[in-house]
């Protein structure tokens, strides 16, 4: 009898907490944010449909919505709009930021992998305009997947003081591994680590860090993509108004590739990025980007692109015109230079910017 | 010699564990502004280890999230938030360093806050709207700032519980009299009207009776125009605006512009006091000051 009035408490005690918790969901509405990009483009390259003209588009349109789940998990979704009107949601994910032994935190859903440095951000937070030709997976075709290296995977990461500022942030992520072999419906797993180092010596700050993933290109022949990494970053405040950020990416992909008349053939690419930023009074931005890399259909041949660039918000960060001049060597055959300008507007909170 | 080895990881991997680096005694404070810090600084004597993530003389509403700042968080016992809205990006800091067992402590409490928003949207600029966030450039907030800090350490280490009251006390009385002779030495000022670049100086000038008339932002956190300034110059010489109050985070045109069109002095100091170090904070008025006071001759 005492027993059963025991399970009524306890029934009525989690049945409270049920109806508690929606009614409290509710009240808080999650952070939104929308983010509009129009190019103005003009470029000579003969192999897009609008050479010799300004062409005017609209990039991607971004949507973002994120909030605290609770005191200890964090949810997000990044929504993609395409400038046709397609829409595809770019992330989706939850993360455990506290509460687990040893500064361990968990992430799972789909999200824009850890690798490197630049392929986690979204391209409009970059300093310069588009993704580097080298971490375009549908460019220089060294990283998986179709526009960034995003899948569906579970995270675990941690952070470990050292000793000063000295940090080491090593993560691991277990892939659904679709990203490997888009054009296949059956499903090999894949995954990927990486380590980032950080320190500060005053007044600049340092990254330093490495990657690896692997996951199978062809399912039926088993074949493996194996990437590495290595990622370094250094800011240095000159004074209150002015800044200097230094970032490069090294990467190398060993591919096995399944030929049809049988057997197995090896192609193995690196490609490289590096740019420096010149911020001046938060407002304005002048720098220069250098990438090369194996060209994916033909490895004795190097593409080559240098693009200086140069950025001004307008009043604030909420609205930005950019501007960026390439000239892009392949093979030192074809060369055609690349004018586009950007207008990049966001509305809803200003977040934190991350190193 | 496998065992040497095996010894070796092990000690190597509890070093990176733990950071054994760090010294064992003392609470770790982190603040999110160097004033928080130094007052922190004061309570807490040489029990406490503080470090500050905002430097004096950059802008304190945008901070860049280092992780070497998350690694700091991870070992501290106490985060100094400095709340209504100024420091979001300490939430980032917070997070990504994983400390479960870290107090947060919103230094805004207790404050009355001025110029709070009836209704915000980004038409009015970056209006904080929770009111306005530098609220530590009022004297009087630092001793709330004191108490709120005290409470934080009395809950974190019991033991020295009274230690941090009589520095409390003893800060509050230094504040206090301090305070009594930064009025005296203001009141030639006493009334006269200011301009300042950006918002960052409305509890100083409420502590010290000056009147902010107006902005070099025509909006917070927007740039000036043209016809902004064109209506500053006049503004300037009918209302006799005594000077400018400027960040050093912001850039010298305007003031230039209105100094060369109306001769009035523009005075550039950081809204931060200089570091996370016990005398920082009342250092700073001290400086402020001394150096405005001699704007009173100018009269």
């Amino acid at each position: 009898m005492h027993s059963n009035r025991l399970h009524l408490y306890a029934f009525v005690i989690v049945l409270c907490q049920v109806v508690y918790w929606p009614v409290n969901a509710g009240v808080v509405n999650p952070d939104i944010s929308a983010i509009g990009q129009v190019y103005g483009t003009y470029t000579n390259d003969s192999l897009t449909e609008t050479h010799d003209k300004f062409a005017l588009s609209l990039g991607e349109t971004e949507i973002n919505l994120d909030a605290a789940l609770n005191p200890y998990f964090k949810g997000a979704f990044v929504l993609a709009i395409e400038g046709d009107g397609g829409i595809e949601v770019e992330e989706a994910y939850a993360s455990m930021v506290r509460g687990l032994p040893l500064n361990l935190a968990l992430k799972a859903g789909k999200y824009r992998l850890n690798f490197g440095k630049l392929n986690q951000v979204h391209p409009h937070a970059y300093p310069f305009l588009r993704t580097p030709r080298v971490l375009a997976p549908d460019v220089a075709k060294l990283l998986p997947g179709e526009e960034s290296f995003n899948d569906i995977a579970v995270e675990a990461s941690t952070l470990i003081p050292v000793f000063g500022s000295w940090a080491i942030t090593p993560s691991a992520d277990f892939l659904e591994g679709r990203s490997y072999h888009p054009e296949e419906s059956a499903i090999a797993h894949a995954w990927l680590a990486h380590v980032s180092n950080t320190f500060s010596i005053d007044p600049a700050a340092f990254d330093i860090g490495g990657s690896f993933t692997q996951g199978i290109n062809n399912v039926a022949a088993n074949t493996k993509t194996t990437v590495l990494g290595f990622d370094a970053k250094a800011k240095m405040i000159g004074s209150p108004v002015y800044a200097m950020t230094f970032g490069s990416e090294y990467l190398y992909k060993f591919a096995e590739i399944a030929e049809i008349a049988g057997g197995i053939s090896h192609a193995d690419r690196y490609g490289f990025y590096a740019y420096i930023n010149n911020q001046l009074f938060t407002r304005y931005n002048v720098g220069i980007l250098y990438e090369q890399y194996q060209n994916p259909d033909d490895n004795s041949v190097i593409d080559r692109s240098i693009k200086p660039f140069v950025g001004f918000a307008v009043l604030e960060e909420s609205t930005l015109l950019r501007a960026s001049y390439e000239y892009f060597l392949a093979g030192n055959a074809q060369k055609t230079s690349t004018i586009e300008v950007q207008l990049l507007f966001s509305m809803g909170p200003h977040k934190a910017h991350q190193f | 010699m496998k065992s040497i080895f095996r010894s070796s990881l092990t000690a190597a991997i509890v070093f990176l564990l733990t950071g054994s680096t760090m010294s064992n005694a003392a609470v770790r404070i982190v603040a999110a502004l160097p004033d928080l810090g130094s007052i922190a600084s004061y309570i807490g004597a040489d029990n406490v280890e503080v470090t500050s993530i905002a430097k004096a003389n950059s802008n304190p509403h945008t901070v860049e999230v280092f992780p070497s700042y998350m690694a700091k968080v991870s070992q501290a016992a106490i985060y100094l938030k400095s709340g209504l809205g100024l420091d979001q990006w300490s939430d980032a800091i917070i997070d990504g360093s994983r400390n479960n067992k870290i107090r947060i402590i919103d230094c805004s409490n207790g404050v009355a806050v001025l110029e709070k928003p009836v209704k915000v949207d980004a038409s009015m600029g970056d209006v904080h709207p929770f009111g306005n966030p530098h609220y530590w450039l009022d004297p009087r907030n630092g001793i709330i700032i004191g108490q709120n800090i005290l409470e934080a350490l009395k809950s974190v280490d019991a033991v020295n519980a009274s230690l941090y009251e009589s520095n409390y006390a003893k800060f509050k009385t230094e504040c206090e009299s301090k305070f009594s002779a930064w009025q005296t030495e203001m009141t030639p000022l006493e009334g006269r009207k200011i301009i300042s670049y950006h918002s960052s100086w409305a509890y100083f000038a409420n502590a010290f009776q000056l009147s902010i008339i107006e902005h070099i932002e025509p909006f917070p956190g927007i740039p000036p125009t043209g016809n902004h300034l064109a209506r500053l110059v006049n503004l300037i010489k009918k209302e006799n605006v005594a000077f400018i109050l400027q960040e050093p985070y912001f850039p010298d045109d305007a003031p230039k512009f209105l100094n060369r069109q109306t001769s009035i002095k523009a005075f550039k100091y950081a809204p931060s006091c200089s570091d996370a170090n016990a005398p920082s904070y009342l250092n700073h008025f001290d400086e402020i000051i001394s150096s405005l006071s001699t704007v009173a001759g100018d009269k």
